[in-house]
């Protein structure tokens, strides 16, 4: 079934096109929300309590086409939610194995890649993660982010160079 | 003639099939005559693709399910019920962690507060969970000589829609297993029944069918929606799946719209 039938049917209470709407969604959202928050274990409650809040909230959603955006921005909010609950607790241990909250799927050769995100700053993270993770339009991030699109646009270009700037080799000094 | 940092600013949008199209015939034209814009465009798509390539490469461990309960009852209960104990976490928490920011040499003692907190966490999920668990209420019915279990997930139409619908969807199935073209045509609405004459191959099984559980019908927009679940031999060996079953009521009765198959 496409993804409209699916959000159409998950609407009236099939809990097994939900599912495979999660199942299809689930590793997208999982990305953008591990590169938001920056760490495994919170993106995974940002994705599960996100989902959950999608499935109950699901008859409020008016464009089935949206689903992709509507989640996402569901599952942001939560990321951000965390980040202030956080601001309240002291940690005085270390936090749990960030690698067994997700399995690596991806080439070794995007290993690179995925460190140089990591080191963005926080507001070109975000874009890169709602752009190429979550795979979204360049309007909805602005709606998600509350930003301007134009604002969008030279946030995506400001961390495409950055992340070439980080790829690209060392110059090595030349022996004279 | 477009300017090379124009170029370059609309190069992402291009790449991912979002410029306009007067925009995006300037660029395709400028890229051809300009080989540095060219190289740019090149080492800005390997990126691009590279970065959507890597939201796919992460597996979560904790994959979704749904809780048991019904979604609107649950959305009122988790307010009403579990608020008291997660309030009470919050409280226990908001306490522990002023002692401790108020002493800092405490802090570095009490390497217990984690597990503390967990607890607490885990007490207020048991809570809810105890709150919103709630048992499928299923019954067995005969239907057009089947007996199927019926799970009752909707409110239920008057007993005799919610009959009528369903004995003509399973009819439909049991024709789709006979590959009984005929007898679907005449289950179908005219449209369906030119679409199976079409492509009668798309609708016919053979073998044997076994109803496992048909769920009570619910309507949407004139459109009345059965799910069956059904166990045969021909998808896979053995396999179980759905058929997604949409009718539609005309003078004569019922009619089946649209069938479609769901894992």
């Amino acid at each position: 079934m496409n993804e409209t039938g699916l959000v159409r049917a998950a609407a009236r209470g099939d809990d097994r096109a939900f599912a495979a709407l999660a199942r299809r969604h689930e590793r997208r959202l999982y990305a953008t929300a591990h590169s938001i928050a920056g760490s495994g274990w919170d993106a995974a409650d940002a994705v599960q309590e996100g989902l959950l809040e999608a499935w109950t909230r699901l008859d409020t959603l008016r464009d089935p086409d949206g689903f992709r955006a509507w989640v996402t921005r569901i599952v942001v909010n939560k990321c951000h939610d965390q980040h202030r609950r956080a601001r309240r607790l002291v940690l005085v241990d270390e936090p749990p194995d960030d690698r067994a909250s997700h399995e690596w799927v991806g080439p070794e050769s995007a290993l690179d890649l995925a460190a140089a995100v990591r080191a963005l700053d926080d507001d070109h993270r975000t874009v890169v993660a709602l752009r190429y993770f979550a795979d979204l339009k360049v309007d909805d991030i602005a709606a998600i982010l509350e930003v301007p699109a134009g604002t969008v646009k030279s946030r995506i270009n400001r961390a495409l160079g950055r992340l070439r700037a980080s790829l690209e080799p060392e110059p090595t000094e030349v022996p004279r | 003639m477009t300017k090379c940092e124009d170029v370059r600013d609309g190069l992402e949008p291009y790449i991912r099939g979002e410029s306009a199209a007067s925009e995006a015939s300037a660029i395709a034209d400028h890229l051809g005559g300009c080989e540095p814009c060219r190289d740019e465009y090149e080492a800005m798509r390997g990126l691009v693709s590279g970065l959507l390539e890597l939201g796919g490469s992460y597996e979560p461990a904790a994959r979704w399910t749904p809780p048991a309960t019904p979604r609107d009852e649950r959305a009122q209960r988790r307010l009403s019920r579990a608020w008291p104990a997660v309030a009470a976490a919050f409280a226990a928490l908001a306490v522990a962690a002023s002692t401790l920011l108020a002493v800092p040499a405490l802090a570095e003692q009490v390497t217990v507060l984690p597990i503390a907190t967990r607890i607490a966490a885990l007490e207020a999920d048991a809570a809810e969970l105890a709150a919103t668990v709630e048992t499928l209420e299923t019954r067995l019915a005969l239907i057009g000589g089947d007996e199927v279990t019926v799970v009752e997930t909707d409110p239920v139409l008057d007993a005799a829609t919610n009959l009528a619908v369903q004995e003509q969807a399973m009819a439909f199935v049991r024709a789709m297993y006979a590959a009984d073209v005929e007898s679907m045509q005449a289950l179908s609405t005219p449209a369906l029944a030119e679409e199976i004459a079409a492509r009668p191959h798309e609708y016919t099984r053979s073998g044997g069918v076994v109803f496992g559980q048909i769920n009570n019908v619910s309507e949407a927009e004139g459109r009345y929606w059965v799910f069956v679940r059904v166990s045969d031999t021909v998808e896979f060996t053995d396999s179980q799946y759905q058929l997604n079953i949409g009718l539609e009521r005309d003078a004569g009765g019922f009619r089946v719209a649209v069938v479609e198959m769901d894992a």
